[in-house]
C-alpha cells in the first residue's frame, strides 16, 4: 500500500505546493485553484493510469470529467466570471458529472432512487461549493482550503470503511492536492498582505469531485454508510462554528486556518465514528489485505 | 473425422441424419461452476467461485466456429468463503459489481485436437472490457443423461480451464500483492432444450 499512498497523496501534495508557488511568482493575481486541479489530475492518473476515451468505468469518467472541468473553470477564472453564472456552472457541472456516472441506473425503469442520488449529491456538492466560494471570495484560500481538506479526509474514511480502497485513494488525492495548496496559501498569508484565493477552479472542482465520489459510493458500493456520507456535509459547515471562536487579532492570520482545520477535522472524526458505528469494521487492513481467517477465529 | 467433432455431431444430430439441425443446450445451473485461483502475496493461492452461472451451448454442425458457447456470470455471486473479502471483491477495487453486474463469455472458434479435447477461443467481457481468451476444453460426456430420472435427455458435460491477466481488463486493485494472473476452471453440464 506504500505506492498508492505515495502516488495518490504525496505526489499531488508536492505538485500542488510547487505549482502554487510558481503561480504566485509568475501570475500573482490568478487564483491558485488551477495548481490544485492539475495536481489532483496527475495524482489520479498515477493511481489509475490514463483513462480510455471514451471512459468505461465510473472512476475513469471521474478523471476525464475532472480534466474537462479544470479547463472550463480555468476559463472562468481567467475571464473573472460573475458570481451568478459561476454558481449555476458549479451546479451544472455536478449534475452532468454525476448524471454521467450513473446514467445506466437513471434510465432504468425502477430508477427513482438513482434520480434521488443524483439530485441529492449534486445539490449538496453545489451547496458546499456556494458556501466555500463565499468564504474564499471574502478571505482567500486560507479559510476554504482547510475545510475542503477535512471533507476529503472524511470522504476517504467513509469510502475505505464502506468498501472501496480505490475511491478512498481518490478522495485522498484531493486531500493531498488541497493540502499542498493550503500550505502554500498559509505560508504566503503570513508574509504578504494579499491572501491568495482558490478561485472558481479550486472551489468548484473540489465540490464537484466530492459530489462525484459520494455518488459513486451510493450508486456502486451498496455497503457504504449513507448516514456517514450525509454527515460529510457538516464538515465544511463546521467552519461557521470555528468562526465564532474568538482569536487575538495579532495572531489571527496564523491561528485562523489552524483553528478552522482543527474544528473541521473534529467534524471529520465524527463522520468517521458514524461510519464505523454503522458498518463496524475497516475493510482494508494494513500492511496487506489480511482478512479474518477461520483459523484465527 | 476428429473425435471431438464426432462427439459434437453426435450430440447435435443423434440419429446421424444427413441434415444436422442446430441444437441448443442450456447450462444446468445447479451443476455448472466457475472456480478461480489467485496468488496472495506470493504466499499461497486463494480459491473462489461464482455461485450464479448461466449460459447455453448452441451446436450448429454446419458452423462450429461461432456462437458455440455463451455464458453469463453474476459478478455479485463471487464467493471465497469469507464474507468480508467477498464484499471487498464486489467493490470497485476488483469486480465493481455495482457497476458491472455480469461477466460475459462468447466463443468465437473451436479448434479440435485429439480424442475428446480441444481449444475454445472466445471473447471475455469483464469490467466492460472485452479481450480474447483461450480455454482448453474436454468433453467428459455426450449423449443421453446417465441418470434415468432425467428421461434420457441429451446432455453434454464439459471441463475447461484457462488463464487471464486481470490488469488487461482494468482490474488493477491491490497489485501485485493480489496476483495479476488468474487461473480458471469451468465445469458445465448442459441439457438440450
Amino acid at each position: 500500500m506504500i505506492e498508492p499512498v505515495l502516488f495518490g497523496v504525496l505526489t499531488p501534495f508536492l505538485i500542488a505546493m510547487l505549482a502554487a508557488f510558481l503561480l504566485l511568482r509568475a501570475l500573482p493575481r490568478l487564483p491558485l485553484g488551477i495548481a490544485m486541479g492539475v495536481a489532483l489530475l496527475i495524482g489520479l492518473v498515477l493511481l489509475e493510469g490514463f483513462p480510455p476515451i471514451p471512459p468505461i468505468a465510473s472512476k475513469q469518467k471521474i478523471v476525464v470529467g475532472l480534466g474537462a472541468l479544470v479547463l472550463i473553470f480555468l476559463l472562468a477564472d481567467l475571464f473573472s466570471l460573475e458570481r451568478g453564472p459561476e454558481h449555476a456552472g458549479g451546479l451544472a457541472a455536478s449534475l452532468l458529472l454525476i448524471g454521467w456516472l450513473g446514467w445506466k441506473r437513471l434510465v432504468r425503469f425502477d430508477s427513482i432512487e438513482a434520480w434521488g442520488v443524483l439530485v441529492a449529491t449534486a445539490l449538496c456538492a453545489s451547496g458546499i461549493g456556494w458556501f466555500l466560494s463565499r468564504r474564499d471570495a471574502h478571505a482567500g484560500s486560507v479559510t476554504a482550503a482547510p475545510l475542503i481538506l477535512a471533507s476529503a479526509l472524511a470522504l476517504a474514511a467513509v469510502a475505505g470503511i464502506g468498501g472501496s480502497a480505490s475511491l478512498a485513494l481518490f478522495a485522498s488525492a484531493l486531500a493531498g492536492s488541497v493540502g499542498g495548496l493550503a500550505l502554500t496559501g498559509f505560508i504566503v498569508a503570513q508574509t504578504r498582505a494579499h491572501v491568495p484565493s482558490l478561485g472558481t477552479t479550486g472551489i468548484w472542482i473540489s465540490s464537484a469531485f466530492l459530489g462525484a465520489l459520494a455518488a459513486s459510493l451510493l450508486y456502486f458500493v451498496p455497503d457504504t454508510s449513507r448516514l456517514a456520507l450525509a454527515g460529510i456535509v457538516g464538515v465544511p459547515l463546521s467552519g461557521v462554528l470555528a468562526d465564532r471562536i474568538p482569536l487575538p487579532e495579532r495572531r489571527r492570520a496564523l491561528l485562523r486556518p489552524i483553528l478552522l482545520f482543527a474544528v473541521a477535522l473534529g467534524a471529520a472524526g465524527l463522520v468517521f465514528g458514524l461510519a464505523v458505528w454503522s458498518d463496524g469494521e475497516l475493510l482494508v487492513d494494513e500492511p496487506s489485505p489480511a482478512y479474518d481467517s477461520p483459523v484465527r477465529s | 473425422m476428429n473425435a471431438l467433432l464426432r462427439i459434437v455431431l453426435a450430440i447435435a444430430c443423434p440419429a446421424a441424419s444427413a441434415v444436422a439441425a442446430p441444437q441448443t443446450f442450456n447450462f444446468d445451473t445447479a451443476h455448472s461452476t466457475v472456480v478461480f485461483r489467485v496468488s496472495h502475496n506470493g504466499l499461497a493461492h486463494v480459491f473462489g467461485r461464482f455461485r450464479t452461472v448461466s449460459g447455453s451451448v448452441n451446436l450448429d454442425p454446419a458452423n462450429l466456429s461461432s456462437g458455440l458457447v455463451k455464458a453469463t456470470i453474476d459478478a455479485n455471486s463471487v464467493d471465497t468463503n469469507n464474507e468480508r473479502r467477498d464484499k471487498h471483491l464486489r467493490s470497485p477495487d476488483f469486480f465493481n459489481a455495482g457497476e458491472f453486474d455480469s461477466i460475459e463469455f462468447n466463443s468465437t472458434s473451436l479448434e479440435v485436437s485429439d480424442d475428446n479435447s480441444g481449444t475454445l477461443k472466445g471473447d471475455l467481457t469483464l469490467l466492460g472490457v472485452t479481450k480474447p481468451v483461450t480455454l482448453d476444453v474436454t468433453v467428459n460426456h455426450s449423449g443421453p443423461h446417465p441418470d434415468p430420472r432425467q428421461g434420457g435427455a441429451a446432455t453434454v458435460g464439459v471441463s475447461a480451464s484457462g488463464k487471464i491477466t486481470r490488469s488487461d481488463f482494468g482490474m488493477t486493485g491491490f497489485l501485485p500483492g493480489v496476483g495479476d494472473e488468474i487461473d480458471l476452471w469451468i465445469e458445465v453440464e448442459a441439457v438440450a432444450k
